[in-house]
């Protein structure tokens, strides 16, 4: 019996003594970049996965601050197009309040880093896909794809984190931090606005070259496309007060049979399926999965179930857009102004704009190039150049398709245009992509200041307060020279503490 | 008869050993109550003795009635009663944790007190079960000098932090190693625990190498003592009433006073009455609600834990069954616990024995979600949630005066809002010890582990919410795991020479399987919520991780004489979370004590201990997570339905241990029965520290984990133990424990800092020189007496309202410096008195909702505090500035405050029924108060708060509507042993 029981012991303990654990464990929900670029679909993957970062937040579950609202907010929030209409300690607060911005601003900083994320993965596919001495018509398309994404995101980027481009300056204003390759990641200065846009030009030039074949892929209105890299360039080249380049590009896609400016009726359903319209050159495809909620685009400027409705049309914007006169039953896009909604005593006129995608109201596929910026891009380059006639022509192009009845009494002719034709051309883009963001930029570049002359949290009202009259302009927050350096965002403090090189924004 | 021999019996004693007495009695146990076996009972001063038999009873023959009679018993004290004219004397013994004698159990090994060569605190049963909890850290709270205890919630089955000996890591995990009788990890519940000993210094905690940074607390459950079958029934009901500290909310009226600030105007300083009166008519004051109120209630506690256990030549048992259901004081948050422990040791042969302990747990908890808790703290007192028809109105289409849009009460009411989990695990645990030869010893020690966790919530379209209609999410987790540990143990003793020593292995491994569901467009009108129903917009998601870690161990005791000791341990260790190649790391220590008391040359009847002892070892962390030095793009995401893959983590594969030397000198001293003082002083030092450090976002990652830097902690910490009064039926002792802790931040290099924010800009500085989580914030000058507004300190020292340009400062850490702890114990016949109670000093925290109070128009009624001041007119010095110009999210040193606190923690009394009335069975009846009072400097919340970089902000006081209040509990305890 004893000598069994040693036997056992024995086996035990030799058992005991030989278990060992594997130590080599991986993740098994990811990939490293080597694994993921020595195949064509780890490519495809990590482009999808600047996508998905568009629409996702990857390092924080607090789903508010994505790329896309952040987008949204920092450009029209910053304008004159929308109300602050309940005090808040969301930091969009600050995007309001220009004299309060600083550094440290959560959704600011979180803007920059996912932006630069995006950049870092399209480096990792470009620095593999550009070895390839061969390349398949997919993988050209792949890297003219990676190459329009990194300039549509810095693109992006330089609008709100430098002044505006002038030709005779720019060479001297510091632009963006550029990451040319998957292991440029130390800390860097940021090269000079110039050398910023012509690097992002440089980028679509190239793509506009590799994207010149036929592959499925780019027949979708969700990806990049050679006519994406075409509206993309007619933007930049606007933006740099290119006019000829930017009318030449907005011509060439305004000409591809891909893309047809939505008609009125359409328009006013365009939003809720912005995938399915010729309207669509490219636009971010969110899915029913993708619903942000409450941290959606649509949430602080729509009142429904899950949106805040805190923020809505200001005034002038109401007045650019013909309040009061017959367009407010003829011009489709006052379909999108709801009924007034009262917070605090602000009358706040909400915007349903941006939601109704399945029947929800906060989802919403954000269109990020239209064709109908192509026309007015266009008319702005004509008005520029001093071209009247061809400014006018664009801009009632555009008209023609948003009015639903009386569409000749509401197209303009020369003599309609009294003043400066770019402000004309302005007003008509303030109307159209209300809360699209671009007016913030399109008064930026345009050295035009920015007047809030009506109520609302950015002055100093406080809740209940008498509305009637508008505020002082030299009250705090009315009225803002285009030169103001609060305009300008800050570099994020994380940035900053980081890499000794990057110089901070004036002001801050 | 009898009476007339013993008369001559009597005569005859007497005659022949002139003038004997003799005595008798019974001996029984102070905690169970129960007769004790071979307990000694001495007449003092002679070798004349005897033990008690199986009842407890004795016979000794004493000189007369000076003698003095001295009962003792391993684990017990030590009691000296004179005779006098007494024939019989029955006396209790208590059970005595600071005894030389008492066995330490030190997880791998034990040793006896008097062996111990480092800082170890060990805490008896009947000390930690004053507290009633589901845990043990509540009970540890305040007990053991060093040790934090931090429980910044209220909610039924929280668990506390506990850190020992200060922060000492940045990123990776501080929490205490728990191991349970002997292995690492495992469960248990605290009604089965016979001691709990916290290992404080790398002379104890080497052994566990790589997973003791944050210290080690080691668990006993209980086992037979006695042959006799004993049963022990505990029952305990309680009340719970909320806690809010110092925290008030203010009324309708009291609010409406405060809002009428918001219609001063800021050029002419005076109130628009008329404004204010068309926004907020008075009629707003025929309502007032107090919203927290409603949501909260007083609840209920039960606890019942029955045990049974006993022993006999070849079998020691215990069985045991408990269960614990706290209900939370916010409505429909409750917590069920319920454990099944069977500990079993057989002894096969004289040379092998077999242990087998089975624990099983189950638990489950109803919670209410957040978001509507945080309406109710968003909700003003002017808004009534009825509506005409006494029935909670909807808040969809009514005017309110609060924010938001949504009646919180209509989800609490209908019982439509569900968030329940429930959770099951069992570990079983089996060890064989065959004893090879006389002085070794084979062990082997294994555990396999099996928990399983699900959650279930759901919402119904008609709950109002921020996100309208219906979902259901159900979360499913399923782990399982295994360590083994297989050593040979020696022990023996040469002269005066005792050389004991252990080698070993082991082996842990755990794997971990996730699974969430969720859908939308459940059935209207009916209560179907399972994932099945669900129509619309369904989601999935589940990962698979695992870990391990291989070690070898060993470890050597020496003792000369019972003078010195030495013991010296050495483990390497090599884990999955690190590259190949930076896997492995050793860790040894050394430790020693000499024992003055022992040494000829001591003589002393008043100085009953005396020793000193140092320690000097490594430990080390590397609870980080997984993976964390690989390079990864994550494929959790899509993009219109395509595989999409984003990059999450940067590689580093130099990634290695984060590792602590540590040294420890102590003393111990004892002044006869009565004192007991323990000193320590600590030097750790943390080198390597594993920082998810903050990057140039421009590099396409804003983190990564990298080594940089060390921290020190020093420290001292005194225990004091003192028993002023003792006598056969009074007794009083008092415990008083103080530690002080620096810590500072060093090796980070020239220039290099960093600043981390873990929540929007609220900033922590980590320099060389600095404390770990030094406030760094911009300088908040106070609100202009002549203006109103807020004032920042501008870089050139001048005052400016800009915030944007208000300079940074360090402004004080939340790192605690002074905490302790004073708990004391009367007893007189059968009643006894106890309260325990501790204090912390120092600290710096950040109240974020002081800052939300400040901030305009963020609707919650806090009460300001006395100190507070209203401005209203030029020359006001005021803390609270004209509403026009406040700031919202700023975050400045204006909203730091103090953390200093003295809590009492516990108030019991208790009355054990006399044996003559209950016979063989030991009935206490206790009635106990557990968070009594609390004395603060922080006003509108409990002072208590996280302090925890890897999960939040380390030492941020959270606003009103994002905690679970603190609770007080009304205790009533009954505890029979038969």
């Amino acid at each position: 019996m004893k000598k069994i029981f040693k036997y056992f012991l024995i086996m035990v303990a030799g058992a005991g003594l030989m278990t060992s654990c594997d130590l080599n464990i991986v993740p098994e929900d990811s990939l490293t970049g080597q694994q993921m670029t020595q195949s064509p679909t780890g490519i495809v993957d990590i482009l999808n996965g600047c996508y998905a970062v568009m629409k996702d937040h990857p390092e924080n579950s607090n789903s508010n601050n994505w790329y896309g609202r952040q987008f949204y907010q920092m450009s029209d929030f910053s304008s004159d197009d929308v109300v602050y209409g309940h005090a808040t300690t969301d930091e969009l607060n600050m995007i309001f309040k220009f004299e309060e911005r600083h550094a440290g601003l959560s959704n600011v900083a979180s803007f920059w880093a996912q932006s630069y994320k995006i950049i870092y993965s399209t480096n990792v596919a470009l620095d593999v896909i550009s070895e390839d001495a061969n390349p398949s018509d997919e993988t050209k398309s792949l890297h003219g794809e990676a190459l329009f994404l990194k300039a549509y995101v810095m693109h992006s980027l330089v609008r709100f984190y430098a002044k505006p481009y002038k030709e005779a300056t720019a060479a001297n204003e510091p632009g963006l931090v550029i990451r040319e390759n998957g292991s440029d990641a130390e800390p860097k200065g940021r090269a000079s606005l110039k050398e910023t846009y012509d690097y992002i030009v440089n980028c679509l030039l190239d793509a506009e070259k590799l994207m010149d074949v036929d592959v499925d892929r780019s027949q979708s209105r969700c990806f990049a496309s050679i006519g994406a890299v075409r509206a993309l360039l007619s933007r930049v080249y606007l933006y740099m007060g290119n006019w000829d380049k930017s009318i030449e590009y907005a011509t060439k896609v305004i000409n591809d049979p891909n893309y047809e400016i939505a008609s009125a009726t359409e328009f006013a359903d365009y939003f809720k399926s912005t995938w399915t319209s010729k309207e669509t050159i490219w636009c971010l495809k969110m899915l029913p999965q993708d619903d942000k909620g409450s941290g959606s685009v649509a949430s602080m400027i729509m009142k429904a179930d899950g949106c805040w409705g805190e923020e809505g049309y200001s005034e002038p914007l109401l007045e650019d857009m013909g309040r009061g006169t017959s367009l407010e039953n003829d011009d489709v896009r006052w379909t999108f102004v709801c009924d007034v909604n009262t917070k605090n005593g602000l009358d706040l006129i909400p915007c349903s704009k941006l939601s109704w995608q399945d029947g929800k109201p906060t989802l919403f596929s954000p269109p990020f190039l239209r064709v109908t910026e192509m026309y007015l891009n266009r008319a702005e380059a004509y008005a520029h150049k001093g071209d009247k006639a061809n400014a006018v022509k664009d801009v009632n192009e555009v008209r023609r398709h948003r009015m639903t009845a009386n569409v000749d009494a509401h197209l303009y002719t020369e003599a309609d245009v009294t003043g400066d034709p770019v402000d004309f051309v302005l007003k008509e883009k303030r109307v159209e992509f209300a809360f699209e963001a671009h007016r913030f930029f399109d008064l930026m570049r345009n050295d035009k200041d920015i007047v809030r002359d009506y109520w609302g949290y950015h002055t100093i009202y406080t809740a209940g307060q008498s509305t009637a009259g508008k505020p002082a302009m030299d009250a705090v927050g009315v009225y803002t020279r285009h030169d103001d350096t609060r305009l300008v965002f800050p570099i994020p403090s994380k940035e900053i503490d980081n890499n000794p090189n990057c110089e901070q924004n004036p002001g801050y | 008869m009898k009476k007339v021999l013993l008369f001559g019996l009597l005569m005859f004693t007497t005659l022949v050993m002139s003038a004997q007495v003799v005595v008798k009695g019974v001996v029984t146990a102070g905690d169970d109550g129960l007769p004790m076996v071979g307990a000694s009972v001495f007449e003092k001063g002679t070798l004349n003795g005897t033990v008690t038999d199986v009842d407890g009873n004795y016979t000794i023959s004493v000189r007369d009635a000076k003698a003095i009679l001295v009962f003792s018993s391993i684990g017990f004290r030590t009691v000296e009663i004179p005779v006098g004219n007494r024939a019989v004397i029955d006396q209790i013994l208590e059970v005595d944790s600071q005894l030389i004698d008492e066995v330490v159990v030190m997880g791998y090994s034990s040793k006896t007190r008097g062996e111990i060569t480092s800082a170890v605190t060990t805490v008896s049963a009947d000390k930690l079960k004053d507290v009633v909890s589901n845990n043990i850290g509540d009970m540890l709270q305040g007990k053991v000098a060093g040790v934090t205890v931090v429980k910044d919630s209220g909610r039924p089955g929280a668990e506390p932090s506990i850190r020992i000996r200060g922060a000492s890591s940045l990123h990776a995990s501080q929490e205490p190693l728990y191991v349970v009788d002997g292995i690492i990890g495992g469960s248990y519940d605290p009604d089965d625990v016979e001691s709990v000993t916290v290992l404080k210094d790398a002379g104890a905690t080497g052994m566990y190498g790589a997973q003791a940074n944050g210290g080690v607390i080691v668990v006993t459950t209980k086992k037979a003592k006695t042959n006799k079958l004993q049963f022990n029934f505990k029952a305990n009901v309680g009340l719970i009433t909320p806690d809010f500290s110092r925290q008030q909310l203010m009324n309708t009226k009291q609010l409406y006073t405060y809002y009428r600030e918001y219609f001063r105007d800021p050029e002419t300083h005076l109130v628009d009455d008329f404004a204010f009166k068309t926004a907020l008519p008075a009629s707003i004051l025929e309502n007032d609600t107090d919203w927290r109120s409603l949501i909260m209630q007083n609840a209920m506690l039960q606890n019942y834990h029955f045990s049974v256990m006993g022993k006999n030549d070849w079998y020691s048992g215990y069985l045991s069954f408990s269960y614990y259901k706290e209900d939370g004081t916010i409505r429909n948050t409750d917590y069920t616990q319920v454990n099944v422990r069977s500990n079993n040791t057989i002894n096969l042969t004289k040379w092998l024995t077999l242990t087998a302990n089975l624990d099983v747990s189950g638990n489950m908890g109803s919670g209410t979600d957040d978001n509507l808790v945080y309406y109710v703290g968003e909700n003003i007192p002017f808004d009534s949630p009825y509506g005409p028809d006494g029935n909670y109105r909807s808040f969809k289409e009514s005017k309110l005066y609060g924010r938001y849009d949504v009646n919180p009460m209509i989800g609490f009411e209908s019982g439509k809002d569900v968030r329940n989990n429930k959770g099951f695990g069992t570990d079983l645990d089996f060890v064989v010890t065959a004893k090879l030869a006389p002085w070794l010893s084979f062990v082997s020690q294994s555990r396999a582990s099996v928990g399983f966790w699900h959650s279930h919530n759901h919402r119904f379209a008609e709950v109002e919410y921020m996100k309208a209609g219906d979902e259901v999410e159900d979360s499913m987790s399923y782990s399982y795991g295994g360590i083994s540990t297989n050593m040979f143990k020696a022990d023996k003793t040469f002269g005066k020479h005792s050389l004991a020593g252990l080698v070993g292995y082991e082996a842990q491994m755990t794997w971990s399987n996730d699974l969430t569901g969720y859908g939308e467009g459940l059935p209207l009108g009916f209560d179907l919520s399972v994932l099945n129903v669900a129509s619309a917009n369904m989601k999935a998601a589940g990962n698979r991780v695992s870990s391990g870690m291989n070690s070898v161990i060993s470890q050597v005791n020496y003792s000369y004489d019972k003078r010195y000791f030495l013991t010296a341990s050495l483990r390497y260790d090599e884990s999955s979370t690190f590259a190949p190649g930076h896997r492995g790391a050793t860790f040894p220590s050394v430790s020693g004590a000499w024992a003055i008391n022992n040494e000829p040359f001591f003589h002393s009847d008043i100085i009953t201990n005396l020793k000193l002892k140092a320690s000097w070892g490594k430990t080390g962390m590397k609870d980080i997570g997984p993976s964390k030095y690989l390079e990864r793009f994550e494929y959790s995401t899509q993009y219109d339905s395509h595989s999409a893959a984003v990059p999450v983590q940067m590689a580093n594969r130099e990634l290695k241990w984060e590792e602590t030397s540590q040294f420890n000198v102590g003393a111990e001293l004892g002044i006869t029965d009565r004192v007991s003082i323990d000193l320590n002083y600590y030097r750790n030092v943390t080198d390597d520290l594993l920082v998810y450090r903050d990057l140039p976002p421009t590099g396409g990652f804003s983190n990564q984990w990298q080594n940089l830097g060390s921290v020190l902690n020093t420290g001292f910490e005194a225990a004091l133990s003192v028993t002023p009064v003792k006598t056969s039926e009074l007794r009083w002792d008092v415990d008083f424990s103080i530690s002080y802790n620096s810590n500072r931040l060093f090796n980070l290099g020239e220039g290099v800092q960093f600043i981390q924010s873990n929540y929007r800009s609220l900033s922590q500085i980590y320099r060389d020189g600095v404390e770990m989580y030094t406030w760094y914030l911009r300088e908040y000058a106070g609100v202009d007496p002549q203006t109103g507004r807020e004032q920042f300190v501008a870089e050139d020292g001048s005052l400016t309202y800009d915030y944007a340009s208000a300079r940074f400062v360090e402004a004080g850490s939340p790192n605690i410096p002074w905490q302790g702890g004073i708990s004391t114990q009367l007893t007189w016949k059968n009643f006894k008195l106890s309260a325990n109670g501790s204090f912390v000093w120092g600290n710096t925290l950040y109240g974020r909702n002081r800052a939300s109070r400040l901030a305009t128009f963020v609707s919650n009624s806090l009460m300001p505090s006395n100190e507070d001041k209203i401005w209203r007119q030029p020359g006001d010095q005021a803390t609270i500035g004209l509403p026009a110009y406040a700031l919202a999210s700023v975050y400045h040193t204006g909203d730091l405050v103090k953390g200093n606190y003295f809590k009492l923690r516990n108030v019991t009394l208790s009355y054990t029924l006399p044996k003559s009335l209950t016979k063989n069975t030991g009935i206490t009846i206790a009635l106990s108060c557990d968070n009594v009072f609390t004395g603060t400097t922080v006003w509108g919340a409990d002072p208590e708060v996280s302090m925890s970089a890897d999960s939040g902000v380390a030492g941020m006081i959270e606003s009103l509507d994002n905690r679970y209040p603190n609770k007080r509990q009304y205790n009533l305890q009954v505890n029979f042993t038969f």
